[in-house]
C-alpha cells in the first residue's frame, strides 16, 4: 500500500526527528588513533598528470539529431531472449551493433546532402501565380534559363514524352510517327526518325541507349542511334507503357485490354492476360511496389500485377470516368482526376478516403506528381503547379501556363526543376522552382554518368533483378516468414479431402526365368494399386470421421456447459451413449 | 548315557557343526599352515598380546612388550588391494577429471572465438600499448590549430589533482574500518530493539511511550525556547504536525470528545446512538483501502494546496508565524491540556481552557475539529446530489463548447487508424486539452479551513451557501484563468506530454470522486470543486467508455464508412482552356457534365459495392456436406429423397464464416486477398534455428545490407568475412601462451 502524503506533510529529510541511531551513541575515535595519526602520515604525494579539459568549448563528436536517427531507423532489435544459444546471442548482438552503426552513418552522412531545393517566392500583394515563364527565365541563372525551351513541331500531332531515371535524356514520340531522343540538357540529339507509323506510346529501357515505341500494330525496341532493335510482335496494338526499372519488366496495356509484362533482360514475356477492362486508355505504375494502376470508365483504379489474374485492389475513386491519374515517384501519393471535375490525392499505401479532394473548373486531361510532391495539372491548353497540395491543401496555383494548343501529355524530369509538356504542335519544358529532388543519389540515378558508370550500373541493376513474382501491395513481404492463415488452414483441410489416391510407379523386378510372366507382373501391379488405394481411403476416413468429430466435440463441450446439475432421480432415464 | 547322548545328538541334529579351535598341545618345529589361516571373522587366531603376556613377567623385556602393544595399536594392516579392473576404473575417472579440468581452461578462449563475428588468422597477440608510454603526447600544431589559437588564446589545458591510489594508509583504514564496525553493531543493536517494541501489542504500552515521546519533545522544545527560539519555533511546528497528523489518520473513532460525549448519552438516547454508528460507518468507509491512483491524485493536490494556501488567510494551518507572546501562551496551555488529558481528568479541561488565552481555545476545538469536520461532510455527502443535478443543468447551458469538443473527439476517434485521421484527430483534440487544462487547475484552488458550527445548520439549505460563497468562486475562477494564462506561456511545448500523461490520472481522479469529499476539513470551494468534478465526472466517463469501444482490436463491422467524416472538397480557380477549337467540345462537356452530375453517385458506388460483397461472399469458405445419397436409404424409381436427411448435421464440416479482411471498413476498396500465391514459395516458411518465434527471425533479417541501401562503411562492416587468413604466414595452432597471459 502506497502511504497517504497529506497536504501538512513535509519532505521526509524534514520529517524524521528521531532516528535509529542519533549520532550522539557514536563514540570518538580513542586518542592513541591521533597518535597513530600524527606518526603515519598519508602519502599525498600525488604525480601531477594533464588531462584534457572536461569542459571543452567543443566538446566530442557533434551529437546527432533524433528526427534523422528515426528517419533512418531499421525498428527495434530482437529481444536477445529468443535466441537459443549464448554464442548466437552474441553473435547476434554484435549484428545489431552494426545496423545500429550503419542507422547512425545514414544519419550523419546527412550532411553532405547540402542541396536545397529552391523556391518562387512572391513579394507582398503579388502571387506567383502571376509569373510567368519569361519573368522567371530573367531571373534565375544561364544555366537554368537554358532548361526553358520550347520545340516547335507543327506536322506530327500530339506528342507524348519521357524523361529517362536520372532525367538527363528525353524521347518525344509525335502520334503521326515522329521519335526523337536527345540529351535535352545539351540538347544533344541522339537519333529523329519516323516510323511511318502512328506511335501511341514512347518509353525508354533501363538505360539511355534503348527505348520502346509502341507502334500502331507492335512494340519496338530502338536504340540510341534510332536502330531497330527489336520488334516485339507478341505485344499487339499497345496503348500504355510503363517500364519496371528493378524488375526489368516493360509492361504494357493494350487496346483490348490486354496487360502484359515483358522481361526485358531475357527478352520473354511473363505474363499475359486480359484484365477485362476494356480500352486502357491511361496506366501508371507505382513506384514503391512496382503495381501498374490502371484508371478505367467506371472511376475504379485498380492495380495489377503478373502474379495475379486479378487485381490486387480496387478503388473506387470517382463516381465517373476517371481522366488521369498518376502515383509520386516515392510512391506515398496517388492523384487522379475524373471528369466530375474533381481531383483527388490519395494515400497509396493505406488505400483509405483521400487526403485532398479538389474541385476544378473543367476536368483534368493528365497529371504529374513530382519528386517534391509538386502536381501539375492540364486542362485543355492549361498547364498548372500546386504546391504543398498533398498532406495540406492547396488554395492557389503555384504557376500556372497557357499553351496555343491542347497539351497531350506531361511529366516532371527528376531531378530538375522542369515540367515537360508533350502538346499538339510541339514540346515546351517549363521551369518549376522547387519540383525535382535536389540531392541525386549517384547509385542510385546519376544524372552526370559516364558511359563506364552506366556499363557499372546497368550490370549491377541486372544482377539485383528482383523477380517478378514477388510483385504485390507489400514490397516488404519478403522479409517475412510464411505464416499459413486461418483461412488457409480451412482450405488445407478441405483440400485433403478431395485428393485423389496416389498412383503407384511399379517398377517389376527383372523376373529369373520361368517364374511368373507378364500376367503375373500385370496382376501384381494391380494389387499394390489396389492396397494403395485402400490405404489411402482409410486415411481419408478417418480425416473426415476426426473432422466430424471435431465439431461435435465442440458440440458436446457446449452441452456440457449448459447441461443441469445432477439428480438423484438421473439414474432412471434411459441411458445415453458415451461418446468417444 | 547312551539315551543322554542320544538326546543330545537328536538336540544337535539341527545345528551346525563348530570345529573346535585347533590349538598346540605340545611344541612342535613344524606347524601346520591350516591352522594359521585366518578365522571367518577376521580374529586371527594368533595374538600378538597372547604372544607378549608370555614377557609380562620378565621386567627386563617390558619395554619391547610396550612398544609392540603401542605398536599394534597405531598400526593398522593395509587394506586389501583393489581388483585390478576397479582400480583401472578410477585409474581413468580420476584421469579423465584431470584432463578435463586442463582443457576446461580452453573454454573462454574457444566461446570467444566462436562468438566472435571476425576472426583474422594467425590470432593476433595483443600488443601492450598504453597511452602514456608508447606514444608521447607532444604533436606538432598544425597552421589552422596556431592561428586558433593566436584568436582564442591556447586551448585550455587543465591539470587535475589524480586521485592517489590509496588516500589512506593502513593504519588508518584499519581504524576507520574498526569504528565502522562499531557503528555497525550499534545500529544492529538499535533495529533489533525497535523491532522488538514494535512487535508488542500492547495498546496502552504504545499509548505510554507515545505520551513519553511528546513529553520528551515538550521539555525539548521548553530547553530550546530559551535557548534558541527560532529552533524552538520549528520544533512547535513539528509536534503541532505530528499531532495533526495523528489526528488526521481516521485512527481515532470514537476516542475524541464528542463521541465520548455521545457514548455516555448513547445509553440513554437513542438517536445518539445512531449518529454514533453513522460515524463509525463513516469511518470504515474512509479508512477502506483505496485506489492506487488516488495517491497520485492526493499527492497532486497537496502540492496544490501547498501552494495557494499561503495566500489563505483562512487557514489555521498555515498562519504558523506567531508571536513569542503566543508561543508561550500555547505551550503552556498545551502542555496543560496534555497533564488533564493523561490523567483523565476531563472535567478540569475546561476550567483551564477558560484560563487560558484565546488560541488555546482554538488548539481545543482543533482537537476534535475532525469528528466534527467528519459529520460535517456526511451532511455535505447528503446534500452533494442535489448540487450535482443542479450543476449537470447547470453545465448543459454553459459548457457547450465542451460538448461540442467532445463530440468532435467521438467522431474523430470512430475514423480507423491512418495518416489523415489521426492528423485531424490531433486538431481536433487540442481545444479539448486547453479547456481540460483549466479544469484540472481548478480543483487545485482548494481552500482549506474550520467549519464553524454555525454553518453546520446552513448546510442544510445549499442556495444559502451558494450565494454566499458565490463572489469567492468568482475571485478563484479568475485566479484560474490567470493561472491557466501563466501555464500556456510557461509551457507550450510541453503540453501533449502533459495531456498524455494526464489522460489515465483524470479519469482515476474523476472515478475517485468520493475520496475528494471525504477530505477532513472542507471549506467553501467544495461547492464550485463539485461543479467542477461534476464536469470532469462527465468527461472522464465519457472518454473512458469511448476507449472502451474503441479499443477491440478488430474494427466492428457495422460502421458505415460512408458516415465517416470525409475530407471536404475545395475549390480551385483554374483557368478555364480557352481555346477557339476546342469552344465546341467544351459545351458538349458542360452537357455531358450536367448529365453526369444528374446520374451520379448511386449507380457507381452501389455496383461497386454489390461487387465488393459479391467478392467477399465467393471468399468465404464453404461447409461440405458428405452425405451420400441413396446411402442408407431406399433406392429407385419414385423414391423421394427426404431433405432432411441431406441436410442432417452429421454429415455437414463446418467451417468458420468470420475473417478478417484487409479491406474491411475501408469502404470502397476491394484487396484480393490471395494475390500472394506466388511470393509464398520465395518466404522462408521455418524459424530457422537460433531463433525461437517468428517475430525474432523477422527483427534479425530487418535491416538491409547491401551498399545500395547503407553507407559503405557500414556495408563493409556488415559484410566482412567471418574468417580472415593473412597471405604467407603459417598458422599454427594455438599454444598455451593463450591461456597464460594475465592482464595488465
Amino acid at each position: 500500500m502506497t502511504k497517504t502524503v497529506r497536504y501538512f506533510t513535509v519532505p521526509s529529510e524534514q520529517q524524521e526527528p528521531i532516528k535509529d541511531v542519533p549520532p550522539k551513541t557514536v563514540r570518538k575515535p580513542r586518542k592513541n588513533i591521533h597518535k597513530h595519526k600524527n606518526k603515519v602520515k598519508p602519502n599525498r604525494k600525488v604525480p601531477l598528470k594533464r588531462i584534457p579539459n572536461p569542459n571543452p568549448k567543443f566538446p566530442g563528436r557533434a551529437p546527432i539529431p533524433e528526427e534523422l536517427l528515426e528517419k533512418h531507423s531499421r525498428g527495434e532489435g530482437i529481444d536477445k531472449s529468443g535466441i537459443r544459444t549464448r554464442i548466437h546471442k552474441k553473435k547476434q548482438f554484435d549484428r545489431d551493433l552494426s545496423y545500429e552503426f550503419a542507422q547512425k552513418q545514414a544519419a550523419r552522412v546527412e550532411i553532405l546532402l547540402t542541396e536545397e531545393s529552391g523556391i518562387l517566392e512572391a513579394d507582398p500583394g503579388e502571387t506567383t501565380t502571376q509569373f510567368r515563364q519569361n519573368e522567371i527565365i530573367k531571373n534565375v541563372d544561364i544555366t537554368a534559363a537554358t532548361k526553358h525551351f520550347e520545340l516547335v513541331l507543327r506536322d506530327f500531332g500530339p506528342y507524348r514524352l519521357d524523361y529517362t531515371r536520372n532525367g538527363r535524356h528525353l524521347a518525344l514520340g509525335g502520334k503521326l510517327g515522329h521519335v526523337a531522343a536527345f540529351d535535352w540538357v545539351t540538347k544533344k540529339l541522339h537519333f529523329e526518325i519516323n516510323v511511318m507509323e502512328s506511335v501511341h506510346d514512347i518509353c525508354w529501357l533501363h538505360v539511355e541507349t534503348m527505348l520502346a515505341v509502341a507502334q500502331k500494330d507492335w512494340v519496338y525496341i530502338y536504340d540510341n542511334q534510332g536502330i531497330e532493335l527489336h520488334c516485339l510482335k507478341s505485344l499487339d496494338k499497345v496503348t500504355q507503357m510503363q517500364f519496371l526499372p528493378y524488375h526489368f519488366l516493360l509492361a504494357t496495356a493494350n487496346d483490348v485490354g490486354y496487360l502484359s509484362w515483358l522481361d526485358v533482360s531475357i527478352g520473354e514475356i511473363v505474363v499475359q492476360y486480359n484484365a477485362k477492362l476494356g480500352r486502357i486508355n491511361m496506366m501508371t505504375q507505382n513506384p514503391y511496389n512496382a503495381v501498374l494502376c490502371v484508371g478505367s470508365s467506371n472511376g475504379v483504379v485498380s492495380m495489377w500485377a503478373p502474379n495475379t489474374r486479378d487485381p490486387l485492389a480496387k478503388m473506387l475513386c470517382h463516381k465517373s470516368a476517371i481522366s488521369a491519374l498518376h502515383i509520386d515517384p516515392k510512391g506515398l501519393y496517388m492523384a487522379t482526376a475524373g471528369n466530375d471535375r474533381k481531383l483527388k490525392i490519395w494515400d497509396i499505401r493505406s488505400l483509405t478516403e483521400p487526403l485532398q479532394i479538389y474541385r476544378l473548373q473543367s476536368s483534368a486531361n493528365n497529371v504529374a506528381l513530382s519528386q517534391k510532391q509538386m502536381l501539375a495539372i492540364s486542362m485543355g491548353n492549361v498547364v498548372e503547379v500546386y504546391r504543398d497540395c498533398c498532406t495540406t491543401t492547396a488554395n492557389r496555383a503555384y504557376l500556372r501556363h497557357r499553351f496555343n494548343n491542347s497539351v497531350a501529355n506531361l511529366n516532371f524530369c527528376p531531378y530538375e526543376d522542369v515540367l515537360g509538356v508533350g502538346s499538339d504542335k510541339g514540346f515546351t519544358s517549363l521551369l518549376v522552382p522547387g519540383a525535382g529532388e535536389a540531392n541525386f543519389d549517384a547509385f542510385e540515378a546519376n544524372p552526370y554518368q559516364t558511359k563506364s558508370q552506366r556499363k557499372e550500373s546497368e550490370v549491377k541493376s541486372l544482377l539485383e533483378k528482383i523477380p517478378s513474382d514477388l510483385i504485390s501491395l507489400d514490397p516488404t513481404k519478403i522479409s517475412e516468414v510464411d505464416v499459413p492463415s486461418l483461412r488457409e488452414k480451412v482450405e488445407a483441410t478441405k483440400k485433403l479431402l478431395f485428393v485423389k489416391p496416389p498412383k503407384i510407379n511399379y517398377d517389376p523386378r527383372k523376373k529369373a526365368k520361368g517364374k511368373g510372366g507378364s500376367v503375373k507382373i500385370a496382376r501384381n501391379k494391380k494389387i499394390l494399386q489396389q492396397q494403395a488405394k485402400k490405404e489411402h481411403i482409410k486415411t481419408a476416413k478417418a480425416l473426415k470421421s476426426h473432422l466430424l468429430n471435431q465439431r461435435k466435440g465442440n458440440g458436446t463441450q457446449t452441452n456440457k456447459q449448459k447441461s443441469k446439475p445432477k439428480n438423484v432421480l438421473d439414474r432412471f432415464l434411459p441411458k445415453q451413449k458415451s461418446e468417444k | 548315557m547312551a539315551e543322554g547322548k542320544l538326546i543330545k545328538n537328536v538336540l544337535n541334529l539341527n545345528k551346525k557343526i563348530t570345529y573346535p579351535k585347533p590349538s598346540r598341545t605340545e611344541p612342535r618345529t613344524e606347524v601346520s599352515e591350516f591352522n594359521l589361516v585366518k578365522s571367518e571373522k577376521g580374529k586371527s587366531n594368533v595374538r600378538v598380546t597372547d604372544l607378549t603376556n608370555a614377557l609380562k613377567k620378565v621386567s627386563k623385556q617390558a619395554k619391547v612388550r610396550q612398544r609392540i602393544q603401542s605398536f599394534e595399536k597405531k598400526v593398522k594392516p593395509l587394506p586389501k588391494p583393489l581388483e585390478k579392473v576397479k582400480a583401472d576404473r578410477i585409474h581413468r575417472s580420476t584421469a579423465f577429471g584431470k584432463v578435463t579440468k586442463h582443457l576446461d581452461r580452453w573454454n573462454a578462449v574457444v566461446t570467444s572465438n566462436r562468438a566472435s563475428n571476425h576472426l583474422t588468422f594467425p590470432l593476433q597477440d595483443d600488443l601492450n600499448l598504453e597511452s602514456g608510454k608508447n606514444f608521447t603526447t607532444f604533436r606538432i600544431k598544425s597552421d589552422l590549430q596556431k592561428r586558433l589559437e593566436a584568436c582564442d588564446g591556447p586551448s585550455e589545458e587543465v591539470t587535475l589533482e589524480k586521485e592517489s591510489k590509496y588516500p589512506l594508509t593502513m593504519q588508518e583504514m584499519l581504524e576507520r574500518r574498526k569504528e565502522m564496525m562499531k557503528m555497525k553493531i550499534i545500529e544492529s543493536q538499535k533495529a533489533a530493539k525497535a523491532r522488538r517494541q514494535k512487535k508488542i501489542k500492547s495498546k496502552k504500552y504504545h499509548r505510554i511511550q507515545r505520551r513519553e515521546k511528546t513529553k520528551n519533545q515538550i521539555k525539548e522544545f521548553e530547553g530550546l525556547q530559551q535557548s534558541n527560539p527560532e529552533e524552538a519555533l520549528k520544533k512547535l511546528d513539528e509536534i503541532e504536525r505530528v499531532r495533526v497528523e495523528e489526528r488526521a489518520s481516521l485512527r481515532h473513532r470514537n476516542t475524541g470528545k464528542w463521541a465520548k460525549n455521545k457514548q455516555i448519552k448513547a445509553k440513554y438516547d437513542s438517536t445518539n446512538r445512531q449518529e454514533l454508528a453513522q460515524q463509525l460507518a463513516i469511518s470504515r468507509e474512509l479508512t477502506q483501502k483505496m485506489n492506487m491512483d488516488e495517491s497520485h491524485s492526493e499527492s497532486e493536490e497537496e502540492n496544490r494546496t501547498s501552494e495557494v494556501s499561503v495566500n489563505n488567510p483562512n487557514n489555521p494551518w498555515v498562519n504558523q508565524i506567531k508571536t513569542s507572546e503566543e508561543v508561550e501562551t500555547f505551550l503552556k496551555g498545551y502542555r496543560k491540556f496534555w497533564e488533564e488529558r493523561n490523567s483523565g481528568n476531563e472535567a478540569k479541561v475546561s476550567e483551564v481552557s477558560t484560563d487560558i488565552s484565546v488560541p488555546n481555545e482554538v488548539v481545543i476545538n482543533e482537537n476534535d475539529i475532525t469528528e466534527e469536520n467528519i459529520s460535517n461532510t456526511v451532511k455535505y455527502k447528503d446534500t452533494l446530489s442535489p448540487i450535482h443535478k443542479k450543476k449537470t443543468q447547470d453545465e448543459e447551458t454553459t459548457s457547450s463548447d465542451f460538448k461540442e469538443t467532445r463530440k468532435k473527439i467521438s467522431t474523430s476517434k470512430k475514423r480507423p487508424r491512418d495518416s489523415t485521421s489521426t492528423l485531424k484527430a490531433e486538431n481536433d483534440t487540442i481545444p479539448l486539452s486547453k479547456c481540460e487544462n483549466t479544469v484540472c487547475l481548478a480543483t487545485s484552488h482548494w481552500e482549506v479551513g474550520i467549519l464553524s458550527d454555525t454553518d453546520e445548520d446552513e448546510c442544510d439549505d445549499i442556495d444559502v451557501l451558494f450565494e454566499k460563497y458565490s463572489d469567492n468562486f468568482k475571485k478563484n475562477l479568475d485566479e484560474v484563468k490567470q493561472s491557466v494564462k501563466v501555464t500556456k506561456k510557461r509551457a507550450p511545448k510541453q503540453k501533449k506530454e502533459q495531456q498524455k500523461a494526464k489522460k489515465p490520472k483524470r479519469n482515476s481522479e474523476d472515478l475517485s470522486f468520493k475520496i475528494q469529499a471525504k477530505r477532513p476539513i472542507i471549506d467553501e470551494p467544495l461547492d464550485e470543486n463539485v461543479e467542477v468534478n461534476g464536469k470532469r465526472e462527465e468527461t472522464g466517463l465519457s472518454l473512458a467508455l469511448q476507449q472502451d469501444t474503441y479499443q477491440p482490436t478488430r474494427a466492428t463491422k457495422n460502421i458505415d464508412p460512408n458516415d465517416i467524416i470525409r475530407t471536404k472538397p475545395t475549390d480551385l480557380q483554374t483557368e478555364l482552356p480557352d481555346l477557339l477549337d476546342l469552344d465546341d467540345n467544351e459545351e458538349n462537356d458542360d452537357q455531358r457534365g450536367a448529365i453526369v452530375e444528374a446520374f451520379q453517385d448511386d449507380d457507381i458506388v452501389e455496383s461497386f459495392q454489390k461487387e465488393k460483397h459479391d467478392e467477399i461472399e465467393s471468399e468465404k469458405p464453404k461447409d461440405i456436406n458428405l452425405f451420400l445419397p441413396g446411402w442408407g436409404s431406399w433406392g429407385g424409381p419414385g423414391v423421394i429423397q427426404s431433405k432432411k436427411k441431406r441436410q442432417n448435421r452429421r454429415f455437414i464440416i463446418k467451417f468458420p464464416k468470420e475473417f478478417e479482411r484487409k479491406d474491411e471498413n475501408k469502404g470502397n476498396l476491394i484487396i484480393n486477398e490471395k494475390s500472394n500465391e506466388k511470393v509464398k514459395k520465395h518466404l522462408v516458411s521455418d524459424v530457422p534455428f537460433p531463433f525461437k518465434t517468428v517475430k525474432d527471425f523477422e527483427a534479425s533479417i530487418r535491416a538491409p545490407v547491401g551498399n545500395t541501401f547503407v553507407p559503405e562503411t557500414a556495408f563493409r562492416r556488415m559484410i566482412k568475412p567471418a574468417v580472415a587468413t593473412k597471405l604467407g604466414t603459417v598458422i599454427h595452432p594455438m599454444t598455451e601462451e593463450i591461456l597464460l597471459k594475465t592482464k595488465g
